[in-house]
């Protein structure tokens, strides 16, 4: 992800994945699979795997301004 | 006479579901008497995948696993296809990548290759499950959301469709499922994100008038 | 004619699914807000919709 991504940023995906549900595991690619623990922890370090979930969250809340269904 | 060549690594939970929710796919196949050949678990390997290229030329390629950009990965993410190094084996055929980020690069280089059409997704395929459903990944439902699109696009080629319908019929299975969690009486709003990543960067190339029959 | 940002975020918030509104959007002094929740702020016209406003446009969400 090349947006460089600011704290308010962080702060809104970590309180937004916080929301998801805790018995279920998400697939992301081949960088594994992980529980929502596993994922908010990511975005705090701000790894690759967190500039990634930051990233998708990103795409959809945008996607969301030109209407997402269409 | 019509076969398949099906690469099922099953090394981690991701592997695991893609594997057994292509079990459904054989069974079609087998009912339809089109030859498969099942590449499962430790023979999702390249010398495996290059010598059924070479030898049995099935028609349709369907690569479940890991990838990148460039590379499509089986047992223990070994590469199998990678641009530059065989991806000319695919000439011919029509292949469907469940491997991350594939159809980025591979994809269209494979079609230059001479492939006839390359269907998968163009950055990482995401989805979520219900690890409690792991020694069953068939009945977890949360995981259906994700990976039906994926069944009903291969066996819409099995049935002899295009690329072209198969691939629009897939697409619409996917935004159907997007849809039902956008509901105010859903309990998956939270998947939405994710079904709406996959459904953006769900790609096909090549000729999309291509049919395995 | 420039929109404002109340006049894009009004437009969006119309157009989206039901299930989407209940969702958290922005986050102000640790406070997380919803689609909905902002939606009552900017209706109001509340010196609060202006910063939450602010901050929708700097993520580029509206």
């Amino acid at each position: 992800m090349k947006e460089h991504i600011s704290e308010d940023l962080k702060e809104l995906v970590i309180v937004r994945l916080e929301t998801l549900p805790s018995d279920r595991k998400v697939s992301i690619g081949a960088y594994g699979e992980f529980d929502k623990e596993e994922l908010i922890q990511h975005v705090k370090k701000g790894d690759e795997i967190g500039s990634k979930i930051v990233e998708v969250e990103l795409e959809f809340l945008r996607a969301l301004k030109e209407g997402i269904v269409a | 006479m019509s076969s398949i060549l099906i690469t099922r690594p099953e090394h981690d939970d991701t592997t695991y579901y893609l594997s057994h929710w292509s079990k459904e796919i054989i069974a079609l196949a087998d009912q339809k008497g089109i030859h498969i050949f099942d590449l499962n678990r430790e023979k999702a390997v390249k010398l495996e995948v290059e010598s059924r290229l070479k030898k049995s030329y099935p028609n349709l390629v369907i690569l479940n696993g890991h990838g990148n950009d460039t590379t499509v990965t089986g047992h223990k993410n070994e590469p199998l296809i990678s641009v530059g190094e065989n991806e000319s084996l695919l000439k011919s055929r029509i292949v469907y990548a469940i491997s991350c980020k594939s159809a980025k690069v591979l994809g269209p280089k494979s079609i230059d290759a001479g492939a006839l059409s390359y269907t998968g997704y163009d950055d990482d395929f995401i989805f979520m499950y219900d690890p409690n459903k792991i020694s069953k990944p068939c009945s977890d439902e949360t995981a259906k959301l994700f990976l039906s699109h994926s069944q009903r696009f291969t066996e819409s080629l099995i049935k002899g469709n295009t690329v072209k319908e198969s691939f629009s019929r897939s697409k619409n299975i996917l935004r159907e499922n997007l849809m039902k969690s956008l509901s105010s009486d859903s309990k998956d709003n939270a998947l939405t994100r994710y079904l709406w990543w996959d459904l953006t960067h769900f790609v096909s190339h090549g000729d999309l008038n291509a049919a395995i029959s | 004619m420039k929109e404002g940002s109340k006049e894009k975020f009004l437009k969006i918030y119309a157009n989206l699914p039901l299930g989407i509104r209940k969702e958290i959007i922005v986050v102000l002094e640790n406070e997380p807000f919803t689609w909905s929740a902002v939606y009552v702020e900017v209706f109001n016209n509340t010196e609060k919709s202006i910063v939450l406003l602010k901050k929708l446009e700097e993520m580029k969400i509206i």
